[in-house]
């Protein structure tokens, strides 16, 4: 029986839960806790250790998807999350107030600018800003002032098709790594 | 959208409620700079460029002395007449904003559009060929036209869409099918003429350039003179653009290295149109760019298979067919 890992990371209320419940099996396993931190993330509830959910491959093969907490004074859990993980989906929120400072936060946080874990980014509740080429364009800007190069396109969350586009870019990227 | 130091445009209003009256005037205030043009109300009987007709009750005469006044008329929708454009209500700055846009483009005179053509982007190519819808996109893409609002593209003199370049707009007048089928057809552009302008709220431009560079499964013209090998410099948003499992094997490879359509088509497994189409619609979108032939690298080191990622390769077929990709 093997196992594989994928991360979902991003800021609080950028949609990770609900990425994770888009694609899981089953309903993922969340740890939710009241939010106190109401002028993050207006919404009641967060997570505060992990969310998980898996998708069984068959042969007792599954592959387990681990949700980060979004708040930083849990971020020693992502470390330790993203030991061993084939790679990782940064979720960013459109409407906070500088995403691109977001991104570069999780990139240094896991070590993206040293490691070779591949990553991708999904820009969330881009419905609710005007302009999301612009927003997408300083997204790269922030990739390129770090010398990396990453998948970055706009994803609504609670839409099953364009989690698994993540997903599917994801899986393209470690194969494309694979090769010479 | 900037200003720029030329005389400015007057603007009239008439039939306006005592507090539509006040936010008009303070939004002309707070839109100074922020339109296609100086807006400035009229002063005493002189001719205004433009008149707003407001929904409150005015005498006929009143309504009707004021259109006179004015070159353009413009009245909110509840109103029985008609005006060239409208305002909506509540009034809002960006949408009088966007009516004084509308207005300076109608107030503009029409600029010589055969000769636009006949300059830049019609005829034939140096080698004969007429350009495609899919040429003529790419063209526009690199060479932006500085001094045009608009462009409108044309197939057998019939308006195809109006494209707004620096807006990144377009307004489409035939059926998507239409437009697919004319990426491999002639087509010509021409300016905009007074009544062209592309309104704001038309839809973005990249799925379209998305699409018809798809469609068009020969290399465009220009990169079909110069190209050497193409690098991916950002991907599709495939969160907003249809695509295929292919399509996100291909950025990914383009995204690596610089590589050739041909290499390409190898590496991503991919018959040889497909990847031209791929590459087309990432050069049409500004998500590619072309690469000197020295960075290029032979074809063997490119598809030379690796022992580990074979199994590799079966768990991501088998995290696919369990996602449904």
């Amino acid at each position: 029986m093997a196992e594989y890992k994928i991360i979902v990371s991003g800021p609080i209320g950028a949609g990770k839960s609900t990425a994770l419940a888009a694609v899981s099996d089953s309903a993922p396993v969340t740890t939710e806790a009241c939010n106190t931190r109401r002028f993050e993330a207006d919404k009641a509830t967060t997570t505060v250790a992990l969310d998980y959910g898996e998708v069984a491959l068959g042969d007792g093969d599954v592959l387990r998807l681990y949700g980060t907490p979004g708040q930083d004074r849990f971020d020693f859990m992502r470390e330790i999350l993203a030991r061993g993980a084939l790679g990782l989906v940064i979720l960013l929120d459109a409407q906070r107030p500088d995403p691109a400072a977001d991104l570069r936060h999780f990139v240094v946080d896991f070590k993206l600018d040293e490691a070779s874990l591949p990553f991708v980014i999904g820009v969330t509740k881009t419905d609710l800003i005007d302009d999301v080429d612009a927003l997408i364009g300083s997204l790269y800007a922030q990739l390129g002032d770090m010398h990396r190069m990453a998948p970055c396109f706009s994803c609504d969350v609670r839409e099953r098709t364009q989690v698994l586009a993540l997903l599917d870019a994801l899986l393209a990227l470690i194969e494309t790594a694979d090769s010479p | 959208m900037s200003a720029e130091p030329t005389t400015p445009r007057h603007l009239r209003y008439a039939a306006m409620s005592g507090p539509d009256e006040i936010l008009l005037r303070s939004m002309l205030a707070l839109l100074d700079g922020q339109t296609r043009e100086h807006w400035q109300l009229a002063k005493g009987d002189e001719q205004a460029d433009l008149v707003i007709i407001g929904c409150a009750d005015a005498e006929p005469v009143t309504v009707t002395a004021a259109r006179r006044r004015a070159r353009l008329c413009a009245t909110v929708p509840v109103r029985f007449e008609h005006g060239d454009l409208e305002l909506p209500q509540p009034l809002r700055p960006r949408s009088l904003a966007t009516l004084l846009d509308n207005a300076s483009l109608a107030l503009t005179p029409p600029r010589d559009a055969p000769a636009f053509a006949q300059a830049t982007r019609s005829g034939r190519d140096q080698d004969g060929n007429k350009p495609t819808l899919a040429d003529l996109l790419y063209s526009l893409m690199q060479q932006p036209p500085a001094d045009q609002d608009a462009i409108v593209v044309e197939l057998d003199s019939r308006a195809l869409m109006r494209i707004d370049v620096a807006r990144g707009r377009v307004q489409l007048d035939s059926a998507a099918d239409v437009i697919h089928a004319a990426a491999r057809c002639d087509a010509h552009a021409r300016a905009a003429g007074r009544d062209e302008h592309v309104h704001l709220n038309a839809q973005p431009l990249t799925p379209l350039l998305w699409s018809v560079g798809l469609a068009h499964q020969h290399a465009l013209v220009a990169p079909a003179r110069a190209i050497d090998s193409i690098i991916a410099r950002r991907w599709p948003d495939f969160g907003r653009l249809p695509h295929r499992g292919d399509h996100l094997r291909m950025t990914a490879h383009l995204s690596r290295q610089p590589m050739s359509t041909d290499q390409l088509a190898t590496v991503a497994d991919v018959p040889a149109p497909v990847a031209i189409g791929f590459v087309n619609a990432m050069l049409l979108g500004g998500l590619a760019s072309l690469s000197p032939a020295n960075i290029q690298q032979p074809l063997a080191a490119l598809v030379q298979p690796a022992p580990a990622p074979v199994a590799r390769s079966a768990l991501f077929a088998r995290i696919r067919a369990r996602l449904g990709l």
